[in-house]
């Protein structure tokens, strides 16, 4: 006999293997946050229950990229409903990169950007912008870890041309 | 708390924002008219023409000066299998340079990327570009696509000190440059060409070019502009409060002219123009603010459609209105919006503009002119019955003037705005409400008020708040209004400092300004509307701000309580719904889980 309780709906999973051979089964609407995903079982009758693999992504970053997709499907339809929601899915925005270092920020915009998670992106790309807007070139450089190709002389001239551009910019913070 | 103010402004924009001067921030992220969807370019690789899933490209072209002696080069091409993942590299190994290929520039636009920090709005380089995307990895470091969507979300200043990192950010940045079509720039106050002229050289494509200066500007700036954008088809120059906008009336004419792709001209405090004469079939749209005693003002703008000519409000302005708006009308045929904001808008100028038939016409805005009368309401309904939009804030226009909008535009008009007004009553705002089937938005903004309270038009209040002088002694007291409307969605009553009874009933109304309505009492106050957004209260009683949040939450509850439901750990909510009910049709069930969704929806109270 029916119960009053809610008829659960079957759950539809998705399974993704990552480059370390772990295999992840997530709900379908989750999975179907990641576009190469959706892309890849589409319309065309590629049968759900195939396991796909994505070679390219760790399972490190795959747990965070369901975390934050999980969370971000939670909170999206709410802020569509009222201003208290927005408000959340802003603070959920600005709080959920704080703690990470740049470094694993690129290796989750790596993931992102493979898996095509369009909305992970977004906030990726813009922490990273926000942590080197106003900086110093050198700051920014041992950000990246990147070697200047520059030869002094070229330095110069282009620190000559763009002196102007660099007033007001913030001081070094402490390593990242 | 929302400034009190009137402040004209074209209220033309379809789905722009209303403010136009004075806000950098508000305008709508594209801008440029290509909005491409948001894909993430195709699924071939475009160097090896195989589909891109799990596919790293392994054709490359000879590499280009510029990449790292030690990149590999693939030999192998791999057909769709996805290919050996390459070892992990984490980042703080990367000790080399990034290093790109000299591909067609890759990278993509977005037009809809959130923008989650309102502060920051200085500089903003928006690109659309739909190419193909790069999918080159595995030398470690970001490939140039990911570089290029961090890198597109700097500030120009970003993006030039980031030319400086490395050679790679800079052919990075070279490329974002390059796919530029939309600017908008904050000018700092030193050395302001050159700064420009350094930013403008790197976007030789720009289409649309929005300026905030902050020191005097003058024709070099026109100057400078009109060489590194050809391609221009928008421009918009805004001022800072301290700057002084020097361009005179024959430098804009020479390059207005000249400007063979214009389309969009926004300029503010034109003090200098002292007398213009513009000449484009391009144009078509015109904002000119802070005008000022115009000698001479023609516009050959066969095409244009939108003007809008704000002048300052200083008493000894003697531009000839009349002779401009016969110009106008005689050139100007497919104008569709107008919005002139001038003391010394008269009846005489109304005249002009009906004489001209302007067939197109559907906005009309003729604000601060309080010569215009009763007779200019009747001469504008009887030569434009199409008007979607009337304003006539500022003006002389009574009860009668409102009556004959109500007989002419009930098909059509869905803004109307009378505020400072100080000749309609209760009465007036009644009938535009009852015979206008259209209406959604309307401003009665100080109209049941004392006007001998406070001169709104006075050069020293440029914000028009109301003295609370205990002296109120006011003929006009203890007005009531009843409004109902079923499509209403914006009200403003504010300054109306006579009501002291209000009751609204209008379903679609999102959003009600009641700042300064000092003499409203609470227990007087009804507001019916489920759909209500935001109540700006500034200056009312706090009695009544409680009465207002009381009102609000009454509508809320008396929906919560149709159905028992519980909360389930997951956030999920389930009705339960009782076996009688199963028998009888779901589908109003549905509707009435759909209501309470809405009615659920928060009111902003703002004071």
């Amino acid at each position: 006999m029916s119960t009053e309780e809610d008829t659960v709906q079957e759950k539809k999973t998705i399974s993704l293997k990552t480059s370390d051979d772990e295999v992840f089964e997530l709900e379908e609407n989750v999975a179907m946050e990641f576009g190469t995903v959706k892309a890849f079982f589409g319309d065309d009758g590629v049968p759900r229950d195939m396991m796909m693999p994505i070679p390219n992504v760790h399972s490190k970053e795959l747990t965070r990229i369901i975390d934050f997709c999980t969370k971000h499907l939670d909170l999206k339809p709410k802020a569509e409903l009222d201003e208290a929601g927005k408000k959340e899915l802003r603070k959920f925005y600005k709080e959920y990169m704080k703690e990470d270092t740049t470094e694993r920020i690129m290796e989750l915009i790596l993931a992102a950007d493979y898996l095509n998670v369009n909305d992970f992106l977004d906030l990726l790309n813009q922490t990273v912008a926000d942590r080197i807007s106003n900086k110093s070139v050198e700051y920014v450089r041992k950000l990246f870890g990147i070697e200047s190709d520059y030869t002094p002389e070229e330095e110069e001239a282009l620190r000559e041309q763009y002196a102007w551009a660099f007033e007001g910019v913030d001081e070094d913070p402490a390593e990242d | 708390m929302e400034p009190q103010r009137h402040h004209p402004q074209p209220h033309i924009s379809a789905a722009g924002p209303t403010t136009p001067f004075g806000s950098t921030a508000s305008y709508p992220y594209a801008t440029s008219g290509q909005k491409r969807p948001k894909s993430r370019g195709s699924y071939t690789c475009g160097r090896c023409g195989q589909p891109k899933r799990g596919h790293t490209c392994q054709f490359r072209p000879p590499p280009a000066a510029d990449s790292h002696p030690d990149t590999p080069i693939s030999i192998t091409r791999t057909p769709a299998l996805p290919p050996p993942p390459p070892p992990r590299q984490p980042y703080s190994n990367l000790r080399r340079a990034l290093s790109f290929d000299d591909v067609e520039s890759s990278g993509y636009g977005d037009s809809d990327a959130p923008d989650p920090d309102p502060d920051f709005d200085e500089v903003e380089v928006e690109v659309i570009e739909d190419t193909e995307v790069d999918w080159d990895r595995g030398w470690g470091g970001l490939p140039m696509s990911c570089l290029w969507e961090i890198l597109r979300r700097l500030p120009p200043p970003g993006l030039l000190s980031g030319a400086m990192v490395c050679r790679g950010w800079r052919e990075t940045t070279r490329r974002l440059w390059k796919a530029a079509e939309s600017l908008r720039l904050r000018v700092p106050a030193r050395a302001q060409v050159r700064f420009v002229r350094l930013v403008l050289h790197k976007c030789p494509n720009l289409v649309s070019l929005s300026l905030t200066i902050e020191s005097d500007v003058d024709a070099t700036m026109l100057e400078c502009i009109a060489f590194s954008c050809p391609s221009l088809e928008s421009m918009e120059i805004y001022m800072s409060e301290k700057a002084t906008n020097r361009i005179t009336g024959d430098e804009l004419s020479r390059f207005v002219a000249d400007r063979r792709l214009l389309k969009s001209l926004k300029m503010e405090g034109c003090s200098n123009i002292g007398g213009v004469a513009l000449c484009s079939s391009s144009l078509l749209t015109l904002w000119l603010s802070g005008l000022h005693s115009l000698s001479k003002m023609a516009f050959n703008c066969p095409n244009l459609k939108e003007i809008s000519l704000d002048f300052s409000r200083e008493r000894n302005d003697n531009t000839d209105l009349v002779t401009m708006v016969d110009g106008l009308g005689r050139n100007c045929p497919r104008l569709q919006n107008i919005h002139i904001a001038s003391v010394r808008l008269s009846h005489a100028v109304v005249l002009a503009l009906t004489a001209a038939q302007l067939s197109d016409l559907r906005m009309l805005s003729l604000v601060l002119g309080s010569q215009i009368t009763d007779a200019s309401v009747a001469a504008v309904a009887s030569s434009y019955p199409y008007l979607e939009l009337l304003d006539l804030s500022g003006s002389s226009i009574s009860d009668s003037g409102i009556q004959i909008i109500c007989n002419v535009f009930p098909e059509t008009l869905s803004r109307l705005l009378v505020a400072l007004c100080p000749n309609i009553t209760t009465m007036g705002i009644v009938f535009a409400t009852t015979q206008l089937p259209l209406l959604e938005l309307m401003d009665c903004g100080m109209t049941i008020c004392d006007p001998n309270a406070s001169d709104p038009t006075s050069e020293e209040s440029s914000n028009f708040q109301l003295s609370l002088t205990s002296k109120a002694k006011t003929h006009l007291i203890c007005q009531n209004l009843i409004i109902k409307h079923s499509r209403l969605k914006k009200l403003s009553l504010w300054g109306c400092s006579s009501l002291d009874a209000l009751s609204l009933s209008c379903p679609e109304l999102n959003d009600v300004n009641l700042n300064s309505c000092f003499n409203l009492l609470p227990e007087r106050l009804s507001l019916q509307c489920p759909n209500l957004e935001k109540v700006h209260a500034s200056g009312c009683q706090r009695m009544l701000i409680g009465a207002i949040h009381s009102q609000l939450h009454n509508n809320v509850a008396t929906m919560d309580s149709l159905l028992p439901c519980k909360r389930l750990a997951s956030g999920s909510k389930r009705i339960r719904v009782p076996h009688y009910l199963m028998e009888q049709s779901l589908q109003s069930y549905e509707d009435d889980k759909k209501r309470r969704r809405v009615y659920r929806q928060r009111c902003d109270v703002l004071f």
